[in-house]
C-alpha cells in the first residue's frame, strides 16, 4: 500500500523518530512551548502538539517540514480550502469509530460502505485542492490521489458502493412501527408520508391556532442497536434480501479496503499540526512580526530581527499590540558563548528563551518570527533555569548535580542555555564555578548562552583572553528598559531600584503600606 | 446532636499561612504516610493556626485523649462513614419512578438505621474519662436514649397511618375556599367493617352519616382524596429526607474532624515508631520562641530516624530580625524548615519534634522562598519575587513569623542588599519574627549598621552554621556569631564530588 505522510520525508525517517530516546523535556518546559501549544489549541482544539514536543532527528526531515509549513502558510487559498478539508477528515475520524465499535453485522456493513464512498469524494477532493501545490509533501499527497482516482479497480469499487448504498437508502425510507398492544406485536409497513396524521394535525394546528406543534420526539438509544430497533431491521432485511445480500458480499469483497481509508485518516493530525501552527503564524504576521523560513547552516546561528514566540502567543492572548514586542538579533558562532547581564526585567531570558525557541521550532520544521534566520541544527538544546527545590538537597547542589548530568551529553553540536545559574552561593564561590563549567563547555566545542549578573566573566576568565562576547540588556537615559540586547560590556547595575519602586517595594512604600493596616 | 466543633477554627480564633508554606516547609512528603483524605485534612487543619492559647491546649487534650484511648477515633469514624451509606436515593433514577408506598417504606426503614448512630457513638465514648471538655460535651450531646425512642415510635405511627391511608389532616385555607396547605393531623377513623361488606362492593356499603360525603361513586374525587393523602406522604418522606440529611451533616463533620486527628495519630506512631522523640509545646506563657533540641519535622520524616540527624536551639527574646548565613548545604534552610514547622504544629495542637519548645501565638504564617521560574513571561524573576513580597506585606504587618530563604538574590549583590535594608526597617514598626537565610555578604557585612536603622528596639542578629574541619565538613550547627568570609563553595562540590 502507497505510503504518504506529510511529517517525515521517508517511511525510515518516521521509524527512526519514534524510536529514538533523546530527551527534550526539560527545553520544552523551560522554553515555555506548552504555552504555544495551549494558545494554538485555543483557536484550534485539533492541533496535534506531540510533533513539537519533540523535534525532527534528520535536518532533512525538518526541512521537508518546513517546505510544506511555508507554502501552506504563504497560499491563502491553499490554507482555507485545506482547513475545510480537515473537517471532512474529522467526520471521517468519527465515522471509522462508530464503524469500528459497530456489532451488529448488516450495521457495520452499511457503515462500511457508507465510508467508501465517503472515501473517494475525500480523495477527489484533495486531489483538487493540491492540483497547484509545488512542495514535495504536497505533491506527493496530490500524486497519491491521482493514482486512487485513475485505477480501475477503485472505481469499480466506487461504483458498486455508491449503487449499494443508494439502494439501502431507499429501503430504510417511509416505514412505520405498527404497534398491536393486545397481542403486544408491532409491524414494520410502507407508509404515505403525506398522510403523516400527526403532521396533519400540526398543520391545523398551526392554521388555526398559529402555535407551532413539535410532532416529533426523540427516541434515540445509546445501544449501538437496540433491541427494537434490531428487530425491525430484521423485518427490513426479510423485505429486501436481495439488497442485503449485495451488501454483504460486497463488504466482505472489499473488507481489505479499510486500510486505505485509514492511511487518509491519519492525515488529520498532520494537517491539523500544520494548519494550526500557520494559522499561529498567519496572526503574528498580521500583527506586524516578521516571519521566515529557517535554513539550516552549521558555521553560525544568526538571526535577524527576532521576536519570542511565546510572547507573541501571549501578546496575541490578551489582545496586545503585537508591534510592542520589541526584537532581536541573535548572533552566536558555532562554538561560541555569550553572557548576558544588565537591568532586572530588562528582557535577558526571554531574549535567553527566544534563542532556544527559535532554534527549537526551526528543528520541528516550523516557521520562525525572525527576518532572516540560519541555524545550526543542533543535536540537543539544553536549558539550566531554576528548579523547585529538592528536599534535602540545598539548591547549590542541586543545581550542580543538574549540570553535571547535562555535561555527560554535549557535544559541539550542543546549545546550551543558563539562566542565572550558581546564584545560590557568596557571588564569589557562584563565579569560580560558572567559569568551571565555561572552561568544560569550551573544551566540547559547544555553543553557550548564559543570563547571569556576573557580568565581569568574560573580562576575568583566562584573564580576558576568551571569545566570550558580552551582551547587556538596554536602558536609556530616563532609566526605562528598551529590552534591546546590546553587544556592550556588563556595568554590573541591575537597576534593581526600579523594578522595587514599580512593585510597591521601597522603603517609603512599605512603611505607609504597614502605616496603613495598622491604622 | 447538636452542632459539634473539635477543630475550633473560626475566623476570630484562626490565624493564616501564605501561600505554598506548607510545600515550602516541605510537608508534601507527609502524604506518603496518610490517606489521601488524610492528608487533605491535615493540611486544611494546618492552613488556619489557632491563635488562642486555650483551645490549643483543648485541641492538645483531644489529641492526648484519642492517644489513650487507641482506636476510639478509628472507630468513631467508622460509625460516621457507615452512616453515610445511608442516603435517600433521592437522585436515583430508577427510585424515582417506585410507589409511593414504597418509598415511604424504605425511607423508614433508612432512617431507623440512621437514629441508631448516635447511639453507636456514644457506647464508644461511655465508661471513658477524657481529659478533653470538648469529648465530655459531645458524651452528653449524644446521651438522648430516650427521646430517639420517642422519635422512632412517631416516625412508625406515622407511617402505619400513611401506608393505611387512614389519617386526618390539618388543612389551612388559602384565597376563599381553596385549600392552601395541610398537615398530618392524626390517626383517621378506620370504620372497621367486615370482609363481607368489603366483597359485596359498593351496593352493599352503609348509609353516610349526616356529617358525611361519600365520593365512592365520584370517581374524580376519589381521585382527589388520594392525590392529598400522596401530597402527605411526599411531604412526610421530605420530613424524614430533612432529618436523615441533618445525621448524615453531623457524621460528615465529625468524620472530616476526625480525620485530622486520625492523620495526627499516625504521625506520632510514626516518629515514635522510628525512635523521634516528640513534646506538645507550652503555648503563651510569655516571651519569645525558646525550642531546644529541634529537628526539622520534614527531614526527620524523610529519614525515618534522629541518628545523624543534628539538633539546633533557639532562643528568641526580644523579637529581633535573624540573618542566617554560612556554607552551602550546612542547614540553614533546614533550620528555617525546622522553626516554621514546629511553630505551626504547636499552633495546630500536635506534638513537636524537640526536647522543649515553649511559644508564643502568630497569627500569621509567611514564607517567601524561590520559586521556579516564571513561565507566563510576566515578571522578571526579581519583579516575580518583589511582587510576591509585596502581596505578603499585610500579613507581616500582623503578629507573623516571617521565613525568608535567600530573597532578593535574584539581581545583584549591592543592589539585593539595598532592597533588603529597605525591606527590613520599613517592617521593623510591625514588629514580626523574621528569620533570613542569605548569601548576601554586602547585606551581611552592614548589619551592624543596619540594626541602628531598625525602630521598635528591634536589633539584627547573625546566626551562621558552625565551621567544620574542613571545607567539606558540615556540623549542621546554627548558631549566634559573626557571619563567615569564606564559604568555600567549590571546594565543597568538589569534595562530596559533585562537581566534576
Amino acid at each position: 500500500m502507497a505510503y504518504i505522510d506529510l511529517m517525515f520525508a521517508t517511511r525510515q525517517g518516521h521509524d527512526r523518530w519514534l524510536e529514538e530516546e533523546s530527551d527534550w523535556k526539560q527545553a520544552w518546559i523551560d522554553l515555555n512551548l506548552p504555552d504555544i501549544v495551549r494558545h494554538i489549541k485555543k483557536s484550534d482544539e485539533d492541533f496535534c502538539g506531540e510533533y513539537l514536543e519533540k523535534p525532527c532527528i534528520r535536518e532533512e526531515d525538518a526541512d521537508y517540514r518546513l517546505e510544506t509549513m511555508y507554502e501552506i502558510y504563504a497560499d491563502e487559498s491553499l490554507y482555507n480550502s485545506l482547513a475545510e478539508y480537515n473537517k471532512l477528515l474529522k467526520k471521517l475520524h468519527r465515522d471509522i469509530f462508530e464503524w469500528s465499535r459497530e456489532e451488529f453485522p448488516q450495521q457495520k456493513q452499511y457503515r462500511f460502505t457508507r465510508l467508501v464512498c465517503f472515501y473517494f469524494e475525500l480523495i477527489e477532493r484533495l486531489k483538487e485542492i493540491t492540483l497547484q501545490c509545488k512542495s514535495s509533501g504536497l505533491v506527493n499527497l496530490h500524486d497519491y490521489c491521482e493514482r486512487i482516482t485513475r485505477s480501475e479497480k477503485f472505481k469499480s469499487i466506487k461504483a458498486e458502493a455508491a449503487q449499494i448504498l443508494s439502494q439501502t437508502v431507499t429501503v430504510l425510507r417511509n416505514n412505520a412501527l405498527v404497534i398491536n398492544p393486545a397481542d403486544k406485536v408491532f409491524t414494520f409497513e410502507k407508509r404515505d408520508p403525506e398522510l403523516d396524521l400527526s403532521e396533519l394535525f400540526k398543520n391545523s394546528v398551526l392554521d388555526v391556532f398559529g402555535i407551532e406543534l413539535e410532532n416529533r420526539f426523540s427516541i434515540v438509544d445509546p445501544a449501538p442497536l437496540s433491541n427494537i430497533e434490531e428487530k425491525a431491521l430484521r423485518l427490513i432485511m426479510a423485505k429486501n434480501g436481495e439488497i442485503f445480500q449485495r451488501l454483504d458480499y460486497f463488504c466482505n469483497k472489499s473488507s481489505d479496503f479499510h486500510e486505505y481509508i485509514e492511511v487518509l485518516a491519519e492525515l488529520r493530525p498532520q494537517l491539523a499540526f500544520y494548519l494550526g501552527y500557520a494559522g499561529f503564524v498567519k496572526t503574528a504576521a498580521q500583527g506586524g512580526i516578521p516571519v521566515c523560513r529557517p535554513v539550516f547552516r552549521d558555521e553560525a546561528y544568526e538571526a535577524l530581527d527576532c521576536a519570542n514566540p511565546s510572547l507573541v502567543a501571549k501578546f496575541i492572548d490578551i489582545r496586545l499590540p503585537l508591534r510592542d514586542i520589541v526584537r532581536n538579533d541573535i548572533e552566536l558562532p558555532r562554538g561560541g558563548m555569550f553572557i548576558l547581564s544588565g537591568p532586572n526585567q530588562g528582557g535577558k531570558t526571554i531574549y535567553l528563551k527566544t534563542v532556544g525557541l527559535t532554534a527549537y521550532l526551526a528543528r520541528c520544521g516550523c516557521l520562525v518570527f525572525s527576518r532572516r534566520c540560519a541555524v545550526p541544527f543542533y543535536d540537543m538544546i539544553y536549558t539550566h533555569f531554576m528548579q523547585k527545590e529538592v528536599p534535602g538537597k540545598g539548591r547549590l547542589v542541586e543545581e550542580t548535580e543538574r549540570m553535571e548530568k547535562m555535561m555527560c551529553n554535549i557535544s559541539r553540536n550542543t546549545l546550551v542555555l543558563l539562566n542565572e545559574s550558581f546564584a545560590s552561593t557568596r557571588r564569589k564561590d557562584g563565579m569560580e564555578i560558572a567559569m568551571h563549567y565555561l572552561s568544560r563547555f569550551e573544551k566540547a566545542g559547544c555553543s553557550v548562552g548564559f543570563v547571569s549578573h556576573y557580568y565581569e566573566i568574560p573580562e576575568i576568565y583566562k584573564d580576558g583572553n576568551n571569545r566570550i562576547v558580552s551582551l547587556s540588556g538596554g536602558i536609556d537615559d530616563e532609566g526605562k528598559r528598551t529590552y534591546k540586547i546590546l553587544k556592550v560590556k556588563g556595568s554590573g547595575l541591575a537597576y534593581a531600584r526600579d523594578i522595587a519602586k514599580k512593585c510597591g517595594m521601597t522603603y517609603e512604600q512599605i512603611r505607609d503600606e504597614i502605616a496603613g493596616w495598622r491604622s | 446532636m447538636k452542632d459539634i466543633d473539635l477543630l475550633f477554627i473560626s475566623g476570630k480564633t484562626a490565624g493564616h499561612i501564605s501561600d505554598g508554606y506548607l510545600t515550602d516547609m516541605g510537608l508534601d512528603i507527609v502524604g506518603e504516610l496518610l490517606e489521601p483524605d488524610e492528608y487533605r485534612a491535615l493540611c486544611e487543619t494546618l492552613s488556619r493556626p489557632l491563635t488562642d492559647a486555650e483551645l490549643i491546649a483543648e485541641r492538645q487534650n483531644i489529641l492526648r485523649d484519642f492517644y489513650q484511648h487507641a482506636h476510639l477515633a478509628d472507630d468513631l469514624k467508622a460509625v460516621c462513614d457507615n452512616a453515610k451509606k445511608n442516603e435517600f436515593p433521592i437522585f436515583n433514577r430508577g427510585y424515582s419512578s417506585f410507589p409511593l408506598d414504597r418509598k415511604l417504606t424504605e425511607y423508614v426503614k433508612i432512617i431507623n438505621i440512621n437514629l441508631e448512630v448516635p447511639l453507636k457513638l456514644l457506647s464508644l465514648l461511655k465508661y471513658k474519662e477524657f481529659k478533653s471538655a470538648e469529648l465530655r460535651k459531645l458524651h452528653d450531646a449524644l446521651n438522648v436514649t430516650e427521646k430517639l425512642a420517642e422519635i422512632r415510635d412517631q416516625i412508625n405511627t406515622m407511617m402505619r397511618w400513611l401506608l393505611g391511608r387512614n389519617l386526618s389532616l390539618l388543612v389551612e385555607y388559602g384565597s376563599a375556599f381553596k385549600f392552601r396547605s395541610a398537615s398530618v393531623y392524626s390517626e383517621g377513623r378506620n370504620s372497621k367493617r367486615g370482609k363481607a361488606g368489603i366483597k359485596a362492593g359498593i351496593l352493599n356499603l352503609r348509609k353516610p352519616a349526616s356529617d358525611e360525603v361519600f365520593y365512592g361513586n365520584d370517581h374524580i374525587a376519589e381521585l382527589q382524596v388520594g392525590s392529598i393523602t400522596e401530597a402527605a406522604i411526599q411531604n412526610f418522606c421530605s420530613m424524614l429526607s430533612s432529618l436523615n440529611a441533618h445525621i448524615l451533616k453531623f457524621c460528615r463533620k465529625l468524620s472530616d474532624q476526625l480525620l485530622f486527628y486520625i492523620a495526627a495519630l499516625k504521625i506520632i506512631n510514626f516518629l515514635e515508631l522510628n525512635g523521634v522523640k516528640t513534646v506538645f509545646p507550652k503555648i503563651g506563657t510569655g516571651g519569645g520562641i525558646h525550642a531546644l533540641g529541634l529537628y526539622d519535622f520534614g527531614l526527620m520524616f524523610q529519614r525515618k530516624s534522629c541518628k545523624n540527624v543534628v539538633p539546633n536551639d533557639f532562643t528568641d527574646e526580644s523579637d529581633d530580625f535573624y540573618l542566617v548565613s554560612g556554607a552551602n548545604q550546612g542547614g540553614k534552610t533546614t533550620f528555617l524548615k525546622s522553626i516554621g514547622t514546629a511553630q505551626l504544629f504547636a499552633q495546630a495542637g500536635l506534638p513537636v519534634t524537640a526536647a522543649q519548645y515553649r511559644c508564643p501565638v502568630f497569627k500569621n504564617f509567611v514564607s517567601h522562598f524561590p520559586r521556579d521560574e516564571d513561565g507566563d513571561l510576566n515578571y522578571g524573576k526579581l519583579a516575580e519575587e518583589l511582587s510576591r513580597f509585596r502581596r505578603l506585606i499585610p500579613m507581616m504587618a500582623d503578629n507573623a513569623l516571617v521565613l525568608l530563604n535567600e530573597s532578593f538574590a535574584t539581581t545583584t549583590e549591592r543592589e539585593g542588599c539595598e532592597i533588603a535594608c529597605d525591606v527590613l526597617k520599613a517592617l521593623s514598626p510591625a514588629k514580626p519574627i523574621i528569620l533570613f537565610v542569605t548569601h548576601n555578604y554586602q547585606l551581611l557585612k552592614s548589619r551592624k549598621k543596619l540594626s541602628e536603622e531598625l525602630e521598635g528596639g528591634i536589633g539584627l542578629r547573625s546566626l551562621t552554621v558552625s565551621e567544620g574541619k574542613t571545607a567539606a565538613d558540615r556540623t549542621y550547627k546554627i548558631r549566634e556569631g559573626e557571619p563567615q568570609e569564606e564559604i568555600h563553595a567549590v571546594e565543597f562540590l568538589r569534595s562530596i564530588k559533585v562537581m566534576g
